[in-house]
């Protein structure tokens, strides 16, 4: 009897494990406590597991018929090898071939975000959507719309129902799938974080960018996740579209001008930089902070008022220090592109084999 | 023995809950000066000008007899579409006799930053401002001689709740007698809606035809909401 007990034990851990290991294999998805890492704040939205909602949500950002003529997708403007930004893009296209106003930002643990855009006019992960779905410069279409295209194709209501339980297509579900593969977009395995978990170790120049990004930076670009979510005037002025960012939303005149501080987790691929754009390559950045900066604002930060020096060599230490913040298990991951790519990928890495 | 006694007292108290609220039915009769709504009609406002309208929706929520919650049913806030003329909204009260009634034209701001919502606050509704989250709470659409031509287009949407911005306007009505809600009746109470008196002393179109984000311009119009409505004496 005590034998038959065991015999049975170990055949049920067999199977669960069985279970787990395909579940991970048929997902790329990992138990939350392996999300992210244990020295991180915690995430102010939850982040689902549910693989069915996260397939669904994927599904939904790399398709055009969110978008009133079917040719703009959420992935349209935010690319994933670009850690979802939109690469060599100051302005993104929307469609009739129109801009939008302001840089498509890099999408990177954004459930750590509670207010989204440049200006922070959207409040919740959930809503987000809404906002480039019914632009009339990005989608341009409306939410009845899209839901009607959704309940009339041939493949939607089924997803609905494994992800949802019915085939019901609602506001609130479409979007909860979608903010569960949003939500998913964590990026925590850069040479950096190797190096803070131990595993890895600066290089001398990327030792000395270390020491001057938290001298120079840290105060906005607050590690872990390389922002301070906070919004603030970085000098970058006025534009030829007079943007003024922060005050649009609070109507504050003290927030005139400020913007979303950015994640720098990535950023030696997310550019063009700041909220239109103006800079395509990282070492503008650099510049703007050491030169280049409008100081005449009545705005402006206080830790900006006074000049950054930066040598030449400093500034490429600094850079090389950046550098180690690309994730490139984040910007390829397989998981994150669409299931078509998936299955192209396999079918090729078949044939090589 | 011991789960028919847990049964019994569960039937015991949800008899006890349903026995302590009795329906009622809150009524909105929209008009304008006692002129039905339809979108095709044309009024006259106290200025003179010819006034017609489009849409007229808004939100209803925290609604309370004397000091007596009305709960609504199935949802903490009822969207009532005013051009539709009379709309009710079914609710449950404590039986008894009440002289006042409050409640407010917009929604919470514990429920505008919670993410996406289903029932009355389905951004479906075309009650929420995508581009800078948040919900109106008061939408009112049409052509006013007033406005700038050619258009002559005027657009209120009312809302806000960041801070500085609270759109959110209390409506207190006082019955001249107090009115007994019991279970041997149909309990409706009426309130009469009447736009006409959006334009009181001045003319609100005139000093700025469309308000389209929250803010001080929305919120300055908060009385001429609250004064639209009065709790009408059945006889």
């Amino acid at each position: 009897m005590k034998k038959s007990l065991t015999i049975l034990s170990i055949s049920l851990l067999i199977l669960l494990a069985g279970c787990a290991l395909e579940w991970s294999r048929s997902t790329g998805l990992k138990k939350r406590e392996s999300l992210y890492p244990k020295t991180w704040p915690s995430s102010i939205y939850a982040i689902s597991t549910d693989t069915t909602g996260f397939a669904l949500g994927k599904k939904l950002f790399y398709d055009g018929m969110l978008s009133a003529d079917g040719s703009i997708s959420c992935a349209s403007c935010h690319q994933s090898f670009a850690a979802f930004a939109h690469p060599e893009h100051d302005f993104s296209h929307g469609i009739n071939d129109q801009f939008s106003k302001r840089n498509a930002p890099a999408l990177i643990n954004l459930a750590w975000m509670k207010e989204m855009h440049w200006d922070g006019a959207i409040n919740h992960l959930e809503v987000q959507p809404l906002a480039p779905i019914t632009d009339p410069k990005e989608m341009g279409e409306s939410i009845a719309n899209v839901l009607h295209k959704l309940q009339a194709d041939s493949q939607y209501p089924e997803q609905f129902k494994r992800a949802f339980g019915d085939t019901a297509i609602t506001t609130e579900r479409m979007l909860k799938a979608l903010a569960q593969f949003t939500s998913r977009l964590i990026s925590h395995q850069s040479k950096y974080d190797r190096i803070k978990a131990g595993k890895d170790s600066f290089l001398p120049h990327e030792a000395r960018g270390y020491q001057l990004f938290k001298e120079h930076c840290n105060h906005c670009h607050r590690e872990p996740l390389f922002t301070d979510h906070t919004f603030r005037n970085n000098g970058a002025g006025n534009n030829r579209l007079h943007d003024v960012g922060r005050v649009g939303i609070t109507l504050n005149p003290n927030d005139s001008f400020r913007f979303k501080v950015p994640t720098l987790r990535n950023v030696q691929v997310t550019g063009p930089y700041f909220h239109d754009g103006r800079y395509t390559a990282l070492s503008n950045v650099i510049d703007h902070y050491t030169t280049r900066i409008n100081r005449e604002d009545s705005t402006i930060d206080s830790i900006l008022k006074q000049p950054i020096a930066l040598s030449k060599t400093q500034k490429k230490e600094l850079l090389y220090f950046l550098y180690t913040l690309t994730d490139s298990t984040f910007l390829f991951n397989p998981v994150f592109l669409p299931d078509t790519y998936q299955q192209q990928s396999h079918q090729h890495s078949s044939i090589g084999n | 023995m011991k789960m028919w006694a847990v049964i019994g007292l569960m039937l015991a108290f949800f008899t006890a809950i349903s026995q302590v609220r009795v329906p009622v039915n809150i009524c909105f009769q929209h008009n304008f000066e006692g002129k039905e709504m339809h979108a095709d009609s044309v009024y006259l406002n106290r200025f003179g000008d010819r006034i017609s309208i489009r849409q007229w929706k808004y939100y209803i929520g925290s609604l309370m007899l004397d000091n007596e919650p009305i709960l609504l049913n199935g949802d903490k806030y009822a969207l009532i579409n005013a051009m539709e003329g009379k709309v009710c909204v079914l609710g449950a009260i404590t039986p008894g006799n009440y002289g006042q009634l409050r409640f407010r034209i917009g929604i919470d701001a514990s429920d505008q930053s919670s993410g996406v919502r289903s029932g009355s606050l389905d951004p479906l509704n075309n009650m929420y401002w995508t581009w800078n989250s948040g919900y109106i709470a008061f939408k009112l659409e049409g052509e006013n001689s007033s406005a700038p031509p050619p258009l002559h287009r005027f657009e209120h949407h009312l809302g806000g709740y960041r801070e500085g911005q609270v759109f959110q306007p209390m409506v207190v009505l006082n019955h001249a007698q107090a009115i007994a809600l019991n279970a041997d009746h149909n309990n409706e109470i009426l309130i009469d809606v009447d736009l006409h008196h959006y334009w009181e002393s001045t003319d609100p179109i005139r000093s700025k035809s469309v308000i389209m984000q929250p803010g001080p311009a929305a919120m300055a119009q908060s009385e001429a909401v609250v004064r639209l409505f009065e709790w009408i004496v059945m006889p």
